[in-house]
């Protein structure tokens, strides 16, 4: 069997078991809650890994490498804020989110705001805000998935001129069966199974990087200080203030990103909250070494001269795999690819059908659909087709259309989100107007430095700008504006 | 008051933060404040010297530090009233200096570097990225183990999980 071939086939099995979890999860989802919060019946492995699984997406097996070839130790700020983040997340969020869930009934984020603020209009907002940022990561993981595919079909025989179209049919085609067919409970058992395989593909690409170049690690190393030394700097080639500025969004910002704190929803038990911690953070660790290992060694490669310079940065971890590694682990890694990206497709179609189908019909009607369930899954197709849509139209007609929706996305989630939830969850003292402002001014800025493409001094990112000062919006505008008081059961929640 | 008032510090903190962008927005950035192209790889960027770093080297630590007290501000407040109340703040405070002691060395290390002076390295990486990955890095996990470790005292105990159930059945009765 030839190399590629075997990598096909590896991509090919993984797809099959996504379709017979999708089968089985169906099984196990007779209502809403079942298919936005898995009936609140996760365990904390199942939890933790889903949480990782759903952070890590297509950017940290492809972009991440990229980042650290085209700019050094920069990208390092990134991933070294995963234990601040996720602990900062977790203590402001975890045990809140799951209370209010258990005495609410609550299925989404929106609708823990809803409960929150007692504000329908705070309800759109976050529901709106969420589906904006959906829209441009669902395209996006839907293209970097047909890509991928397109280009593992055209290098074997029988599957050999498979368009780009075909590839976001099929691509779109297994993602939304068994996220339609099986929610969220069966976006949470593939993930489990993603997070293992994203694990196991990590730690092997990490042992192939170290014997690629000449000299091991160190070789590696030493070749790149002699060539330029800030690039293994502690802030790489990027400077202080642009690593600093990722490292405040990435740590903060992670308390406002909807697809990976909606997990907190879904616990079995509170405690579950403490357990998961640990392995969503252990698994995220290791999965960090695929993407400094394959970015150093293939600098170091190509400093060395072992290979001619990329053509693409984003092309180090494919062009990396293509030549060092062996067919098996070569199908393994490409079979992790997917699974990081689908992982992270399917959070998002499940957030974004629950805006849909759930919050924004609430917020405008003050009551749910007749058949939610349904609606939900038709709303999961809706956005799956629509994704599939965009990312056609922006790879054919509109190149920069997915690259500045998908930058949009976490920016927006964490000025947007993080007051709103992050603070406003612990705080009785927030009101729904600094909630409503501050969701509003979260959008409008990162929106309008992403539109201006304006580059700010010293390589601070517009984001951290656009999070720093939503949050203090909102805790200035709370003090100024007559308090109201939760309701009492939220008020209990948030006592404990 | 810290332990009384997490919100203001939380805003003290942000406000500070934006002060300092503010006056990073004011302060000049040199020719060589950015990455630039590789003189002979396409593709790939470099950092030059460093001397760009020379004048924002104080505002950078500065920027760390208060975005290391903003983590264990904003840890306090998530812990609310109880955790406060029952001895979060000693080791929340002990393990954030700790924390912060760390990133003055690594912001220190990175100075000397700058002047010429080598120090021990691992694996070939200089003493500031040294510490940034091997020290820096890993040390926050302190605040997954305090709430690991203290769960059931500080975020969810035996009290709550009652109360928890009485809010659960008055709900389920509307």
């Amino acid at each position: 069997m030839s190399r590629a071939a075997v990598i096909l086939t590896c991509v090919g099995i993984y797809l099959l078991i996504c379709v017979v979890v999708g089968i089985w999860a169906m099984r196990r989802t007779r209502n809403t809650r079942d298919f936005f919060v898995a009936g609140r019946q996760i365990g904390f492995a199942v939890a933790g890994l889903a949480m990782f699984s759903s952070t890590l997406s297509g950017f940290g097996f492809v972009g991440g490498p990229g980042l650290i070839y085209a700019m050094g130790l920069s990208s390092i700020w990134i991933i070294i804020t995963t234990p601040t983040g996720m602990a900062v997340s977790t203590w402001l969020l975890a045990k809140r989110l799951r209370l209010m869930a258990e005495v609410r009934d609550i299925v989404s984020l929106p609708d823990a705001v809803a409960a929150r603020y007692g504000s329908e209009s705070t309800r759109f907002l976050a529901a709106i805000a969420i589906l904006l940022g959906c829209i441009g990561y669902l395209a996006t993981q839907i293209l970097a998935m047909s890509v991928v595919l397109q280009s593992l079909a055209s290098a074997v025989p029988a599957t050999q001129g498979l368009s780009l179209v075909a590839c976001v049919v099929i691509s779109t085609g297994f993602l939304l069966f068994y996220s339609v067919t099986g929610g969220v409970i069966a976006s949470l058992y593939t993930d489990v199974i993603q997070g293992a395989i994203m694990i196991v593909a990590s730690v092997l690409v990490f042992i192939a990087a170290v014997n690629a170049v000449q000299g091991g690690a160190v070789g590696a190393i030493t070749s790149l200080v002699a060539d330029d030394p800030e690039s293994m700097g502690p802030w790489g080639t990027m400077g202080m203030i642009g690593c600093l500025s990722w490292y405040l969004l990435f740590t903060i910002g992670g308390a406002g990103q909807p697809h990976i704190i909606t997990k907190n929803l879904m616990y079995r038990k509170v405690s579950d909250a403490a357990n998961a911690l640990p392995v969503s953070l252990a698994a995220y660790s290791c999965s960090a070494l695929l993407w400094i290992g394959i970015g150093l060694a293939m600098r170091a490669v190509v400093i060395q001269g072992g290979l001619p310079p990329l053509a693409s940065a984003d092309q180090a971890a494919t062009t990396f795999l293509q030549t060092f590694a062996s067919p098996l682990l070569a199908g393994v890694v490409f079979a992790a690819l997917f699974a990081a990206i689908m992982s992270t497709g399917d959070a998002f179609l499940n957030i974004g059908a629950a805006a849909l189908a759930h919050d924004i019909p609430l917020a405008l009607r003050g009551r749910p659909l007749n058949n939610e369930l349904l609606s939900a899954r038709l709303a999961t197709v809706g956005l799956g087709v629509g994704g599939a849509g965009f990312a056609i139209y922006s790879h054919y007609v509109n190149d920069r259309l997915i690259a500045f929706l998908g930058a949009f996305g976490w920016g927006t989630f964490a000025a947007a989100l993080v007051p709103v939830v992050a603070i406003g969850l612990n705080w009785k003292r927030a009101t729904p107007l600094a909630a409503n402002v501050s969701i509003i001014a979260g959008l409008t800025i990162n929106l309008a430095a992403e539109l201006s493409g304006a580059r700010l001094p010293h390589g601070l990112h517009g984001g951290t700008v656009a999070l720093v000062i939503s949050m203090v919006l909102f805790i200035v505008i709370s003090r100024l504006t007559p308090m109201q008081r939760p309701a009492p059961d939220i008020e209990a929640v948030m006592e404990m | 008051m810290i332990a009384r008032s997490p919100t203001r510090l939380v805003l003290a903190l942000l406000t500070a933060l934006a002060a300092l962008f503010l006056v990073l927005a004011l302060l000049p950035a040199g020719p060589t404040a950015s990455a630039t192209p590789h003189a002979q790889y396409p593709g790939m960027l470099v950092g030059g010297d460093g001397s760009s770093h020379r004048a924002v080297l104080a505002l950078g630590w500065a920027f760390g530090a208060l975005q290391i007290a903003l983590f264990a501000a904003l840890i306090l407040f998530g812990a609310g009233a109880r955790g406060r109340e029952r001895g979060l703040l000693r080791p929340l405070v002990g393990g954030s200096v700790v924390y912060l002691f760390v990133w003055t060395l690594v912001v220190a290390a990175y100075q000397g570097w700058l002047a010429g002076a080598s120090g021990p390295s691992v694996l070939g990486f200089p003493l500031p990225t040294v510490l940034l990955i091997f020290a820096m890095w890993p040390l926050p996990v302190f605040y997954v183990y305090l709430y690991v470790r203290h769960f059931d005292r500080w975020v969810f105990n035996a009290d709550d999980e009652a109360r928890l159930r009485d809010l659960a059945e008055r709900s389920s009765q509307r």
